[in-house]
């Protein structure tokens, strides 16, 4: 006892015990606590933002590459709501369709493996074929639904 | 402020401007002999670790007394600074990332305006020349009998807020033989040609946004 007195007087840290120690875990806890859940969920919604531009870019090259084959399009054939088939100048065709969750060209993943589809659907109104979809994330809460149209134009 | 000056008047002390020569000084330790001014007490402490002396040496009860709390307030303020910025920082993401999302399909929308004016360049030419879509009047784009016609008025909104409408202009050409060019002002009208331009205006974190295409279509 002595000696602890000793020390204390020594290091001037009168006072100091197991009050304070337990107030400052208290607020130490409390902080990290608060710090933790900003940063979680801070890190969540990041990682969200970023899933929402891969489907941005997904729908971006979707909208491109349908509309510049339908332009190029004489005849368009829908054989299901899920597939258009474009007739191209020279007795070519060219294939949209969703095959495991993704669409396809010719067959050919358009669309990243990491991004689902699903509500496809094609449409032909007057000379124009339109596209109606929604691309999302497996296992995440970001989609993006979207629709555009392309005329079909003939042109090479 | 007090305090505050009371810090800076302690930093600043005459006992701390030590001798500045290179030495080592371990934090917590007396003050080498080098670290000292002359005359200075040998139960001074060092404030840090350290090898040169200036602001280095310190009686232990006038500057460790106090030093913890200055640093607790200072790091709590650090990372509270930071999480507030990493929170800020986050949400703002998040901001952006649906601003794009509605960006995109107003963009999307638009694209979609120009081919439906191709389509019905080929296919109802008349109703691009019609007095109720040419400006300043505005038509929107709509489906009837599988075929797309423009009707009056601004498209209603979209779930996405996003309004979309048309409108069509003559076109006037220096000259109607060939080659011409098309020109702003003067110049005669081409019955041939119209300009079609699709708007859109939509609502960005509560700020309005609009963006608008022009394209040419030709009899």
């Amino acid at each position: 006892m002595s000696i602890v007195k000793t020390m204390r007087a020594k290091d001037g840290m009168r006072g100091f015990g197991l009050v304070e120690t337990l107030m400052a875990l208290a607020i130490g806890g409390v902080a990290a606590i608060a710090a933790i859940g900003i940063f979680s969920s801070g890190i969540k919604a990041i990682r969200g933002a970023a899933r929402a531009e891969r489907l941005h870019t997904n729908a971006v090259l979707i909208g491109e590459r349908f509309a510049y084959w339908a332009r190029r399009g004489e005849a368009s054939t829908l054989p299901d709501l899920e597939t258009v088939i474009f007739d191209l100048p020279g007795g070519a065709t060219k294939t949209f369709s969703r095959a495991g969750g993704v669409l396809t060209e010719d067959g050919e993943a358009l669309t990243s493996g990491d991004v689902n589809m699903t509500a496809l659907r094609f449409e032909k109104i007057g000379g124009t074929v339109r596209v109606a979809f929604t691309l999302f994330v497996p296992g995440a809460e970001e989609s993006f639904s979207g629709t555009t149209t392309a005329a079909m134009r003939n042109e090479l | 402020m007090a305090f505050i000056l009371e810090i800076v008047k302690k930093i600043f002390h005459p006992s701390l401007q030590a001798t500045p020569s290179l030495s080592r000084g371990k934090r917590g330790n007396p003050c080498p002999p080098s670290l000292r001014a002359e005359g200075e007490a040998i139960q001074d402490f060092c404030v840090m670790d350290c090898f040169v002396a200036p602001l280095r040496c310190a009686p232990r009860n006038d500057f460790f007394n106090g030093f913890a709390m200055i640093e607790a307030i200072v790091s709590i303020g650090v990372i509270a600074g930071f999480f507030l910025a990493f929170a800020g920082l986050s949400m703002r993401a998040q901001q952006t990332s649906r601003a794009n999302a509605v960006r995109l399909k107003a963009i999307l929308s638009l694209g979609e305006g120009t081919e439906i004016a191709r389509d019905i360049e080929k296919r109802n030419w008349a109703m691009l020349e019609d007095a109720s879509c040419a400006d300043p009047n505005i038509c929107h784009p709509e489906v009837n009998a599988g075929e797309w016609v423009l009707t009056s008025g601004a498209e209603s909104a979209s779930p996405d807020g996003i309004t979309r409408w048309v409108t069509t202009q003559s076109v006037a050409r220096d000259t109607l033989g060939y080659p011409n060019v098309i020109v702003e002002t003067g110049g005669m009208t081409d019955p041939d040609t119209r300009r079609v331009t699709i708007a859109a205006s939509w609502l960005e974190n509560g700020r309005a946004r609009a963006a608008e295409e022009t394209t040419y279509v030709y009899r």
